[in-house]
């Protein structure tokens, strides 16, 4: 032996196929598959030999195992051969493993069921999700001929025998009905393919099972929700319809039929309005359902007139909506109109009747006006030819007086004279002043009617304390404090709305409670856009039976009493009527009592 | 100048490059076999050793065949890391030698499937 770089090369290679050979046997179960380790476990046998016959070749220097060497070197590249070969079946059978599985996998988690069946229709496969539909195991439905699952068998059966015998067509699809294994039933559809083997011989059919339970109950809701969508729109007194972009309709109820002198709604199905109303009539629908198609905004409540079949004129009140796809695009129109014919009469009446009374009330006025003008001048003849006689009757007195003893007058002319015309006279100059005073008052009433109303935004704070400075006499006379709070301003007729406080105040301080000092308050505020103004005192207050009297003309408190024409309010009401406003008020005898006025707000 | 030609030279010369035909028409799916890198390259080194050692025949007999002698040893080394990574080893401690200490998801499905090989 002698020391030779290249014998020690070869003792490397020796003792590294020594060491693979044991780290290979020691974790012979860890890697690679039977096969594959032997013909590896070859490989580096031989390795090993021939670097055995190198490092003596080379050692020693002999060429004893030349033969062997060669032997050894010539196979080595075949086992090579036969060790890429082994490494790559098995990495070939591990691929399909992985696609079997990947298969089986997909097979058995597809959401519809499949199943197998050989020619006698029994079961040869059955993917996992049909298992988990029916309720079976594996073992259960394999072998048993399909039918057995089905609720209706016989039915089952002929689908398979005339599938198999090349009947039915490819493609086609069947709804069956399935029985689970705890005896409930599952509604399918059922998808049927044959299978076929390499020479074209039929081997059995496949199918596609999709459970459609949800389906039905879908449809079977949209049905419902359909019918009672249809009755709604049938059963509704109004006219509903839907039209398409060329304003045809497609849905009409039959209110809708019956208006246009149809029998049934259908019908009117793929008509227009043009086929049933007068040219203009149409014209003018077919208009408005084209600008909403257009603009794809809503027509509300469009008051339009139509005719009849007996050709009565009618009045409808119309909505129409654009109808959209789920895209949010214009189909369509959906249209609701209302039979407005006997509103529409009652507001013609009315108007009528406003205008009748609007009418009638001028010439009220106007008769008011002249009876309490005119009847004034007579009157005041009276009252001027009763002051006449009552100083006739003066002189006369005092002329008999010195001629004629009172022995020689006769007692009943001496009554006449004494007593009984003065008290005559007394009554009716009385009875004149009273009616003088009265038809002053209408007559204001009735110029106040007729008096134009100039609108203005008023300072109702400046305007409050005029009004208490020029009734300034009458309040320090009667002791009364008044406040006035800062007040929201309104609009309205700066002297009309001056009177209305004016006759309030005036009231308030015309019934005060003697028994203690007076006191107004007045105050404000904004609500639903008006000024609410109250004057409130503590006065004697009204009674309850006589707060809506209290509005009424002629109507007084105390007539005995109080001074006055009962006119005050009667035109505080009236001014505030012409101003859109209100009066009212609330009261408790004894504790006075708050008057509410209520005025436009600016 | 003396040309030497031994039969099984050449024979274990061409059946050497018919292995390597193969391997070479077989890359891809040689390449999921586990650290399949090192036995190539070991094949590789052992076909570069028969090449030299038809060569030494013709020119430079004592380097090349000190380059031959050095190929098989090498050749045989790698044989013997690549059995210590296949056997010598289990899969996790294969998953902790890659670069950052942890196998990737998909990276362990890979290894795990060669080890399976």
């Amino acid at each position: 032996m002698h020391p030779d770089p290249v014998a020690a090369f070869d003792l490397i290679t020796l003792l590294a196929s020594a060491v693979g050979l044991i780290v290979m046997l020691r974790g012979w179960k860890r890697a690679l598959e039977p096969k594959a380790k032997l013909v590896f476990l070859g490989l580096l046998v031989f390795t090993l030999c021939y670097g055995v016959c190198l490092f003596v070749e080379w050692s020693w220097d002999t060429r004893a195992l030349d033969r062997i060497e060669d032997v050894i070197g010539a196979l080595l590249p075949m086992w090579w051969a036969f060790v890429i070969y082994a490494f790559l079946a098995g990495i070939v059978e591990q691929e399909l493993r992985e696609r079997e599985t990947r298969f089986q996998e997909l097979y058995d988690e597809a959401p519809i069921g499949y199943h197998e069946l050989d020619t006698e229709g029994r079961i040869t496969r059955v993917n996992r999700t049909e298992l988990d539909m029916l309720g079976y195991t594996a073992e259960e439905m394999l072998g048993r001929p399909v039918w057995e699952f089905s609720a209706e068998k016989e039915k089952s059966r002929d689908t398979v025998t005339d599938k198999l015998a090349g009947d039915i067509p490819p493609g086609r699809i069947f709804e069956r009905t399935l029985r689970r294994k705890d005896g409930s039933t599952l509604g399918v559809l059922v998808g049927i393919r044959l299978l076929r083997d390499e020479s074209g011989h039929i081997r059995g059919i496949r199918s596609t099972i999709q459970d459609i339970t949800k389906r039905k109950q879908a449809e079977e809701s949209l049905a419902q929700e359909r019918n009672l969508l249809r009755t709604l729109i049938d059963n509704m007194p109004d006219n509903i319809y839907v039209k398409d972009t060329k304003s045809r309709f497609i849905v009409a109820n039959m209110a809708v039929a019956r208006l246009m002198g149809a029998t049934t709604p259908n019908e009117l199905l793929g008509k227009t309005d043009f086929e049933f109303y007068p040219q203009e009539l149409a014209a003018k629908y077919y208009a408005d359902d084209q600008n909403v198609i257009k603009m794809g905004q809503l027509l509300v409540g469009q008051e339009e007139p139509t005719v009849d079949p007996e050709g009565n004129r009618k009045w409808y009140s119309t909505t129409k909506a654009p109808l959209r796809d789920s895209r949010g695009n214009v189909t369509g129109i959906i249209g609701i109109s209302r039979d407005i014919t006997a509103r529409k009469r009652a507001e013609d009446d009315r108007e009528h009747l406003m205008e009748t009374l609007a009418l009638k009330n001028e010439e009220l006025e106007s008769v008011l006006y002249v009876t309490s003008h005119d009847l004034r001048a007579p009157l005041v003849n009276i009252q001027g030819f009763g002051n006449e006689l009552s100083r006739s009757c003066d002189l006369i007195h005092s002329a008999l007086k010195d001629k004629v003893k009172s022995a020689d007058m006769n007692g009943e002319v001496r009554t006449v004279l004494n007593k009984d015309v003065p008290e005559a006279l007394g009554f009716i100059l009385s009875s004149a002043t009273r009616m003088d005073s009265l038809l002053s008052g209408l007559l204001r009433l009735s110029r106040l009617g007729q008096a134009a109303v100039h609108i203005e935004p008023l300072d109702m704070n400046a305007m409050l304390t005029d009004v208490t400075k020029s009734m300034e006499y009458q309040v320090k006379e009667a002791g009364v404090t008044v406040d006035i709070e800062l007040l929201p301003p309104s609009v309205g007729d700066a002297s009309q709305i001056n009177q209305v406080f004016s006759n309030i105040l005036d009231n308030a301080l015309k019934y005060l409670d003697e028994s203690q000092p007076g006191m107004i308050r007045i105050y404000a505020k904004i609500e639903d856009g008006q000024s609410i103004y109250c004057v409130e005192d503590n006065g004697v207050g009204i009674a309850g039976e006589h707060q809506s009297k209290i509005f009424e003309i002629f109507h007084r408190l105390e007539p005995d009493r109080k001074s006055g024409e009962g006119l005050g309010l009667t035109i505080v009401r009236h001014i505030l009527d012409r101003h859109n406003g209100k009066v009212w008020v609330e009261s408790e005898p004894g504790k006075g009592s708050k008057f509410f006025v209520s005025l436009p707000s600016v | 100048m003396i040309y030497e030609i031994f039969e099984n030279e050449v024979v274990m010369l061409l059946l050497g490059v018919g292995v390597l035909t193969f391997i070479l028409g077989n890359r891809s799916r040689l390449k999921q076999l586990t650290a399949s890198k090192i036995l190539i390259v070991a094949f590789y080194l052992l076909l570069a050793g028969w090449v030299l050692t038809v060569l030494e025949g013709f020119f430079w007999e004592g380097i090349l065949n000190f380059v031959e002698h050095l190929c098989t040893a090498v050749s045989s080394v790698l044989v013997a890391a690549w059995c210590w990574k296949v056997f010598g080893s289990s899969p996790r401690d294969s998953a902790s030698r890659r670069p950052g200490g942890q196998a990737s998801p998909s990276g362990q499905a890979d290894l795990e499937r060669k080890e399976a090989l």
